[in-house]
């Protein structure tokens, strides 16, 4: 089966909120989780796609075409990713689950990159309070591991 | 970032999904993960996990220190060299020195193993040494008390191994040698003894009884592997296999090298759950085979067919001219055979003059590693496989 932009199929994504979302094929196979479904011939229009957002899935979308446009060079996609990851961390997480869901690699690993590079460095208390984490050690065994990785905490 | 404060409820589906965290934390610097092993249980018990190094790590070993002698080949220096062997540079070497002990008189690695070091102090006789165990990720060491102590007297040690799988068992095991020397006997062989050091108990123990074993054996070259270690005889005697859990020492058999004897043991070690020798015969040559051992210990088989004659043309500076017959012979040191997930993967760490390399197995193609100065009385490259110690990244703790 060709999956050249020259044949220029559409598929519709239905998200979870109902949105429906018509995509050329070519930029939708991005999605791994889509892709098989093509190949399947599974495809159904529209393809229902329980986990993510009409928000995020727009997203996602947005990327998936931006990646799958052949002229784009190496360079002008990295730039590009640059500017895509600039949104706050509510987006973000739901684009992790998004990709995740969909089996998108590229843009997982964009977007975990973005998040790690965001927390990194920054003192324990801080993690929990942007996770939502609740500290479970007690008092000495907290003490314990910063004193077994102290120079870490330097 | 406005919303830095307000959790979200998509935070909560990340964290809770091991996958996905691990997918977010493992692209974090190494002091960052040794911070946030205090964030939670379920975040320390996720660093700690050998799974997610692995992930972090997939080629396992990050890089190699050396052991550098001075000139006269006597004292051993405090500090180290290091050779990067995944992107990251020389000068991020995990440490140059050991910060723990007092080293002017000294010290000496003598064993490394999946993450962990074992290293003593050289101190003015040989009942000063105080050994340690290391892990120069988390930097946290341990000092090893009583290891001459034994029934007998007049033990020397004569060999410090660590045993540590991480993905089997968080604990390591400590196995020691020790030798008993009765007076004026030159024979071949020496009584010797194994005492076991657990990290679980923090106790040691004698294992087994005293077994005669060829003073051509160095004790302190063992290689873990099959949870077992494996110490070389290259003359006139049989070489040594210790099961770890279940404590039985046995022989093992030797590559059927003809006139073993007269070879050199250039190589010895594990990769990727496979243990491998080169022994060379004869004086420095660019042909050699890789044996493997199997699983079984039936035999050993060739797995590589090496020869650097490519590597000889572009690095002349590895060519010795000499006046007895063959006329030329080479100058590397093999520093650790690496298996990739494919063959097409698999290469040698050699310290050729000036530097090493890394010598791609299957298409023969080289790449400079890193500098590396050091050299013997004779301008020849110092470094082997038994002064290369490995570092793995190892974020457990014990």
């Amino acid at each position: 089966m060709s999956l050249s932009p020259s044949t220029s199929k559409m598929l519709s994504l239905k998200s979870s909120d109902g949105k429906v979302l018509e995509v050329e094929e070519h930029v939708a196979v991005l999605c791994e989780t889509i892709k098989s479904l093509v190949e399947d011939g599974c495809a159904d229009s529209p393809i229902p796609l329980a986990n993510v957002d009409g928000a995020t899935l727009g997203n996602v979308m947005e990327w998936c075409k931006k990646h799958a446009d052949q002229k784009a060079s190496a360079d002008d996609l990295e730039d590009w990713d640059a500017e895509f990851v600039e949104r706050d961390q509510g987006e973000l997480y739901h684009l992790i689950m998004a990709a995740n869901y969909l089996n998108i690699k590229g843009l997982l690993d964009l977007i975990c990159q973005k998040v790690a590079d965001m927390i990194k460095g920054k003192h324990p208390e801080k993690i929990r309070e942007i996770f939502n984490i609740e500290n479970d050690f007690t008092p000495e065994q907290q003490e314990q591991i910063r004193k077994d990785n102290s120079w870490a905490f330097e | 970032m406005t919303h830095m404060s307000e959790p979200l409820p998509a935070a909560d589906e990340i964290t809770s999904n091991d996958d996905l965290l691990t997918e977010i934390l493992r692209r974090l610097p190494l002091k960052s993960l040794l911070k946030f092993k205090s964030v939670s249980k379920p975040w320390l018990s996720l660093i700690c996990n050998p799974h997610f190094s692995r992930r972090r790590n997939p080629n396992s070993i990050s890089g190699l220190f050396l052991q550098r002698y001075t000139p006269d080949g006597c004292f051993v220096d405090p500090k180290f060299d290091f050779v990067p062997l995944d992107d990251c540079k020389p000068e991020l070497a995990p440490f140059r020195s050991l910060p723990f002990v007092d080293g002017r008189s000294g010290i000496r690695l003598v064993h490394s193993c999946n993450g962990l070091l074992c290293c003593f102090t050289l101190g003015v006789n040989v009942f000063d040494r105080r050994y340690y165990i290391y892990n120069p990720t988390t930097r946290q060491y341990t000092q090893l008390h009583n290891i001459r102590n034994c029934d007998r007297p007049q033990s020397a040690v004569m060999g410090v191994n660590l045993a540590f799988d991480p993905s089997k068992s968080p604990h390591y095991k400590v196995v020691c040698v020790l030798g008993f020397e009765d007076g004026g006997d030159y024979s071949i062989n020496s009584d010797c003894q194994i005492k076991i050091y657990s990290s679980e108990t923090r106790l040691w123990k004698i294992s087994g009884g005293v077994f005669s074993a060829n003073r051509n054996i160095d004790f302190n070259q063992g290689v873990f592997w099959n949870g077992a270690l494996h110490w070389i005889c290259c003359y006139h005697g049989p070489s040594l296999c210790f099961d770890v859990d279940q404590e039985r020492l046995r022989e093992i058999p030797m590559p059927p090298i003809p006139e073993f004897f007269q070879s050199e043991i250039r190589y010895f070690g594990e990769s990727r759950d496979h243990l491998h020798i080169v022994a060379i015969r004869g004086p420095r040559l660019k042909k050699f085979d890789v044996y493997e051992m199997r699983r079984d210990y039936s035999e050993w088989f060739v797995k590589y067919h090496v020869d650097l004659d490519s590597l000889t043309t572009s690095l002349p500076e590895m060519v010795v001219q000499s006046f007895i017959n063959p006329p030329h012979y080479y100058e590397f040191g093999i520093l650790c055979l690496l298996r990739g997930e494919t063959d097409e993967e698999s290469y040698l760490v050699l310290h050729v003059p000036g530097k090493a390399i890394r010598y791609n197995l299957k298409d023969q193609s080289y790449e400079k590693l890193c500098d590396v100065e050091d050299i013997d009385y004779d301008d020849r490259p110092r470094y082997r496989h038994s002064n290369a110690y490995r570092y793995v990244e190892c974020l457990s703790w014990f």
